[in-house]
């Protein structure tokens, strides 16, 4: 699945660590998710959601 | 999903309607199981130490301190990971994580199917197994000694593979 995330993610000015460590999770887990290689749980991708201030629509989209 | 906020939750001021609500600092998710992990090293340690004195004198050649030396690798390993995984958090990979009993929720699904692999060889390798024992004349013990060899490596393989990719 495509996602913004590390668009977001660098407008913002964080390192991958950050980011994780804001949501509670790894900086492995943050680079699987901006390279589409893992689909966060429906939870994480809430709190990404509300951590850039915009909605899972907006960030992740459905190849 | 209810997207009101509990009238109890602090917002940040000047933050706007939709901000997330502030919240109280939690410990870290290592902190919050340290007495679950440290039991947890403690018992293995037990349990290492029963399993020696339960072979010792009752198994062929070393087994007995064979699994202990096992035994203590693995809680070495346990320790080690542990170590990684709250003091160099940002450099612990999946597998520290695990053994420090911290993972995250990619960590948790990378387990899950490596563990699923396991079973599909557990289950094929036990067939077989039973077909050697009967229609050979090899050492029973030894095809049923390398059976957690064999698991334990595909679990190994399997979980550096799927970490990998995903």
């Amino acid at each position: 699945m495509q996602n913004d995330v590390r668009t977001l993610r660098e407008a913002e000015g964080l390192s991958q660590a950050a980011l994780g460590s804001a949501l509670g999770v790894s900086r492995q887990t943050i680079n699987s998710i901006e390279t589409g290689k893992y689909d966060p749980s429906l939870p994480l991708a809430i709190a990404i959601a509300r951590h850039f201030r915009t909605t899972v629509e907006e960030i992740f989209h459905v190849d | 999903m209810s997207t009101e906020h509990s009238p109890a939750t602090p917002t940040a001021p000047d933050a706007g309607p939709d901000a997330a609500p502030e919240r109280a600092a939690s410990p870290t998710p290592a902190a919050a199981n340290t007495l679950g992990w440290t039991l947890g090293l403690l018992g293995g340690a037990a349990g290492a130490i029963a399993l020696f004195l339960a072979l010792n004198g009752r198994s062929p050649g070393n087994m007995a301190g064979g699994a202990l030396a096992g035994g203590a690798t693995v809680l070495v390993a346990v320790a080690i990971g542990r170590w990684r995984a709250v003091r160099r958090a940002d450099k612990a990979g999946s597998t520290a994580r695990w053994l420090g009993a911290v993972p995250d929720e990619r960590d948790d699904d990378v387990l899950t199917r490596a563990l699923a692999v396991v079973g599909y060889v557990a289950v094929m390798a036990s067939c077989l197994a039973v077909v050697l024992v009967a229609a050979t004349s090899w050492n029973p013990l030894a095809i049923v000694g390398a059976l957690p060899a064999l698991l334990l490596g595909t679990l190994v393989i399997s979980f550096a593979v799927i970490n990998r990719r995903s």
